[in-house]
């Protein structure tokens, strides 16, 4: 029988394994018993060991695993573009993040709203500004009136 | 009758105006978010939890228990109207209730999942009620060893009820321990895993992490494809929402078996609403007389998984409120909400703050009337949540976690986080490994390893200490069976293919 692994628990597992070396390493440079008992590398410790071995396992258990064509078919098709609409809107998110404390919250969301529903959605202009300036006027009312929570601000004071 | 004057004491604390105000805010807040996908009660409650902590906690808890209990109606109405169910414990809503939809029997489908989360929920909160103050007496008992089997095992639960794969639900459990080790050592005021940032002193924030993960990852999952434009017509049937005297008849035993298996399911940690709604639906099958019916439309299928679902969190709170163990992500939060409150969460929260657990447990009888009420004339009214656009609701959701999470501490490094865990979140679902198994493991991570720590202390580094006492023997014991049963399984299975295919 032929036997073929899933690619994603694969990668999945190495990197763990990876985490759990690391978190070894670094639990190695604390006291693992210290004069009042367990000390602050006690814990992780045993986590990083307990990361090795299960993603290990997972790696095995990928080889070890028959896999249908049909899944892999399932896996391959449209896969990809969803994966980028996904990370195209994650990004934007972080662009969001980090234009924070550049033009403030309002604006940084303005932007953030207007990609998605224009540029990943599809949808008219129209739809655009009222969408946004609807979330805009509503977060403004919401915590910055009514509960005077103070949000990033940009140059022109907002 | 101790329960009874603390229940009286309860229900003039949560009939105040402020309090019943919030628990109706809960309660329809609660109803809308069970109707629309891509956001859940922990998410929620994540969101609103830095402006919850401006109440007064009890106040606070109300409500928060109402978006809790209240989600669980609105997941009922999109999976019986459109066969959507918003909440993962009413997928198995769907099979039944949709088929009734179609014949023309909506509203009877509505009313029973109504009435039956009313007798089910209030069944849950009697539970809580009497089981609780017990649970806490005994556990006044435990130790620092005793706490640490008690999390083991409920740890333990959790990974084993994860999902598909439990190396998978191990790892994440993993995963949220190591999360909840960094920042500063209690012990030896040492730093672990900051990565250099003095941000990271304090080690991450609980709620960024939960909505990074639940409101963050869910909405990248639902945005892979671009949303449709399908407007969902409500069916005919609406109007008259009682179900007639046969309905109730043949709903008796469901009615019990919901209100039973939720609470268990509840009160076990790991076990969840959906896994109540999914036991109680085969349960109702195997004993029923018809059960060839079952996905045609019987409104018993129905009215067992809805009242299981809302009986689990009456059971959930058991654990939580005497342990100060959750058993889900949502009670997870409750947990924190009521660290940040100032209470520590144990066998003597009752006792210490009898206004908070019997407010609480009166306003979850108050609940549940409120429900009852507002979701059987309004349901049209929620039905048209559903016409909204999700590409419109997105933005905003974003737009809320962004606010929610700065709000709480002023931080851009938070939010920075919250879009990290968002990407692992989503990482997470494509890859089945459990959200809630790495926030449990967080949440659960620092009073774990101060338990082990004290435990070890105390005996001298022996590490006997963990099973010598018999509650300790008993609770490891369990701990190992259910990691031990499984592998069994599989062996059993691997062994029977094996003569299979040796006899071949």
């Amino acid at each position: 029988m032929m036997r073929k692994m899933i690619k994603g628990d694969f990668l999945g597992g190495l990197i763990l394994i990876g985490l759990g070396i690391y978190i070894i390493q670094q639990a190695l440079q604390l006291d693992y018993i210290n004069e009042y008992g367990p000390g602050p590398g006690f814990l992780p410790l045993w986590l990083g060991i307990g990361f090795v071995v299960l993603a290990s396992s997972l790696v095995v258990r990928n080889f070890l695993r028959p896999v249908s064509h049909e899944t892999q078919e399932e896996t391959k098709k449209g896969a990809w573009r969803e994966k980028g609409r996904t990370l195209s809107i994650w990004l934007a998110l972080m662009i969001a993040i980090l234009l924070l404390d550049v033009i403030g919250f309002v604006f940084s969301y303005a932007l953030l709203s207007a990609f998605i529903i224009r540029i990943m959605e599809r949808r008219s202009l129209l739809t655009v500004v009222a969408a946004t300036l609807c979330g805009i006027l509503f977060f403004y009312m919401t915590f910055i009136f009514a509960f005077g929570v103070p949000l990033p601000v940009g140059p022109w004071g907002f | 009758m101790q329960e009874l004057s603390g229940l009286l004491t309860g229900f003039s604390i949560a009939l105040t105006t402020s309090n019943l105000l919030w628990c109706i805010i809960g309660c329809f807040l609660g109803t809308v978010i069970g109707i629309l996908p891509g956001i859940g009660p922990a998410a929620t409650i994540a969101l609103l939890l830095p402006l919850t902590l401006k109440l007064n906690p009890t106040t606070g808890m109300i409500m928060m228990a109402g978006i809790y209990y209240g989600s669980k109606y609105g997941g009922s109405l999109t999976s019986i109207l459109f066969n959507v169910p918003g909440e993962t414990a009413s997928v198995v809503t769907c099979l039944d209730g949709y088929q009734m939809a179609r014949k023309g029997r909506a509203g009877a489908a509505l009313g029973i999942a109504a009435i039956s989360s009313f007798v089910a929920g209030t069944f849950g909160v009697l539970g809580l009620m009497l089981l609780a103050p017990v649970l806490a007496n005994v556990a006044l008992r435990f130790g620092p060893p005793e706490y640490f089997a008690v999390m083991v095992f409920g740890l333990t639960m959790v990974v084993f009820l994860s999902g598909k794969s439990m190396i998978k639900g191990f790892l994440a459990t993993l995963f949220g321990l190591w999360l909840a080790t960094m920042g500063i050592d209690l012990f030896t005021a040492q730093s672990r895993f900051t990565f250099g940032l003095t941000e990271m002193l304090d080690g991450i924030d609980f709620t960024v992490v939960c909505i990074g993960l639940f409101a963050i990852g869910e909405i990248l999952e639902s945005m892979e494809q671009q949303a449709s434009t399908q407007v969902f017509g409500v069916p005919k049937g609406l109007r008259n929402l009682l179900p007639n005297l046969k309905d109730l008849k043949d709903c008796r035993f469901a009615f019990l078996n919901g209100s039973v298996i939720g609470f268990l399911c509840g009160v076990i940690p790991g076990g969840g609403a959906t896994m109540a709604s999914f036991v109680s639906y085969g349960i109702e099958k195997a004993f029923s007389r018809h059960p060839e019916k079952f996905g045609t439309g019987v409104i018993e299928g129905v009215a067992a998984p809805e009242g299981a679902n809302n009986s689990e969190c009456g059971g959930a709170l058991v654990p939580l409120m005497t342990l100060g163990i959750p058993g889900t992500a949502t009670t997870a939060l409750l947990l924190v909400a009521l660290i940040i409150w100032g209470f520590k969460p144990g066998p003597l929260l009752i006792k210490e703050n009898p206004d908070l657990f019997w407010g609480l447990a009166a306003s979850m009888y108050i609940g549940n009337i409120v429900l009852l009420i507002m979701n059987l004339p309004l349901v049209p009214l929620f039905a048209q949540i559903m016409r909204i656009p999700y590409y419109l609701l997105y933005p905003g959701i974003i737009g809320l976690s962004m606010v929610g999470v700065y709000s709480s501490n002023n931080s851009l490094f938070d939010v920075w986080t919250m879009g990290l865990f968002g990407l692992l979140g989503y990482i997470m679902r494509k890859h089945d490994f459990p959200a809630a198994s790495l926030l449990l493991g967080m949440v659960l991570g620092k009073p774990l390893e101060h338990a082990l720590r004290q435990s070890l202390i105390l005996s001298n580094g022996n590490l006997a200490i963990l099973i010598t006492s018999p509650i300790c023997a008993v609770i490891i014991f369990m701990s190992v069976l259910v990691l031990l049963m499984p592998m069994t399984q599989a062996i059993r299975s691997w062994r029977t293919k094996a003569l299979d295919e040796s006899a071949l």
